[in-house]
């Protein structure tokens, strides 16, 4: 849905770098940097292998689904 | 036990101890891991309902894409800075002595945080807004307000036509209790080894590779000498050239050099989150420590007299 706040198995907070994750992932053409994710992964400072596969496992859904939860009135 | 700093950044830290064995230093893991007192969110209070018509004849309702009990766990895991000297523990503050636990609430030992964000309007251009940690505004000292690296942290996002106001209270606990207390994560150590040239003819084959090192010296033989390579920033580079030339590490078999281990020197390495520095987190697991043995000696006079 959201980006977890922290690893799952090491505990390091990951959130705080999602927003450049998604930018330097982003391809050229739509604003992004257009880098790969082993070169996003690295730049934003994750080395261990359980918090790189947060990102890479990672799929957001909430812009998906918070339409659905509003006006009620 | 003698403590080095290896290298250090920003939020992590690589520590050579030495003179020690492995009981303590796995003792002083354990206490970083669940003894180290730090801030965390333990409770929060949503503010429901909703917000009558603006100038747009527009309404915003309390609602979000995730429940309250998400966003309050999510909260729960920022890291909020902490000063020992300013707070103290909930149960330990005078001032909530004799009453119920849903009654405490003194500034002593809690810091509260205000969050108040509206979704996008029906006329405007975006269609989502995010809510992120940087939002939340602490009522009282500017120093507690969450730290800079954290502020990008998004907590929720809300559609149009919705909006979310909060309190959170912080208090001091410790990681034993739950993971959110826990200052530092990735707590490790492994024994400090020396590589040691033990065949120089079967060495020779890696050496033909030229090995680039971390500091661009190229592995040879001169660099081993008599004892071997001991500096702790080599031998790694070392270990991982000898992986990835998938030679044998750890044996004197096909590479020729073999990692001898040193008695009594540990490596010790672990990541702030960002709430304490790394030296204060080792400082005070040492701190908790002592004081939990100091008391155990009394306890241990008390039963034996």
């Amino acid at each position: 849905m959201l980006i977890p706040i922290r690893c799952f198995s090491c505990g390091i907070v990951i959130a705080d770098r999602w927003t450049k994750y998604k930018k330097l992932i982003q391809p050229k053409d739509e604003g992004g940097e257009g880098k790969s994710i082993e070169e996003a992964l690295d730049e934003v400072k994750l080395t261990r292998y359980c918090c790189r596969r947060m990102f890479v496992s990672h799929v957001e859904l909430i812009e998906e689904v918070a339409p659905f939860s509003t006006y009620r009135y | 036990m003698k403590v080095k700093i290896i290298s250090q950044d920003e939020r992590s830290i690589k520590l050579l101890l030495s003179e020690t064995n492995v009981s303590n230093v796995n003792s002083i893991r354990r206490a970083i891991m669940t003894d180290v007192p730090k801030m965390a969110i333990s409770k929060v209070r949503f503010e429901m309902g909703v917000r009558g018509e603006d100038d747009n004849g527009e309404r915003f309702e309390s609602m979000s894409a995730l429940s309250d009990e998400v966003i309050a766990h999510r909260l729960a895991l920022i890291p909020i800075p902490t000063y020992f000297e300013d707070f103290v523990f909930p149960e330990d503050d005078p001032a909530n002595q004799g009453l119920p636990e849903d009654k405490w609430g003194s500034p002593a030992s809690r810091i509260i945080y205000h969050c108040s964000v509206q979704g996008p309007g029906k006329n405007d251009e975006e269609e989502f807004r995010t809510v992120y940690a940087g939002d939340l505004n602490v009522l009282g000292d500017s120093k507690l307000q969450i730290p800079e690296h954290c502020r990008e942290i998004p907590i929720t996002v809300l559609a149009k036509g919705q909006y979310i106001e909060f309190y959170a209270y912080a208090n001091l606990g410790r990681g034993k209790e739950h993971a959110k207390w826990a200052p530092a994560s990735g707590v490790g150590f492994y024994q400090n080894v020396r590589a040691v040239l033990t065949d120089k003819k079967a060495a020779k084959d890696i050496f033909k590779l030229k090995i680039k090192l971390n500091d661009g010296k190229v592995l040879n033989e001169k660099m081993f000498g008599k004892d071997g390579v001991s500096d702790i920033e080599t031998v790694e580079a070392i270990r991982k050239a000898l992986l990835y030339s998938e030679k044998n590490v750890g044996s004197s078999g096909e590479s020729g050099i073999s990692m001898e281990e040193i008695s009594g020197e540990f490596i010790f390495h672990y990541e702030s989150d960002g709430s304490l520095s790394a030296i204060d987190i080792f400082n005070r697991a040492c701190e908790e420590l002592e004081s939990r043995f100091d008391s155990l000696g009394e306890q241990l006079k008390i039963a034996l007299s």
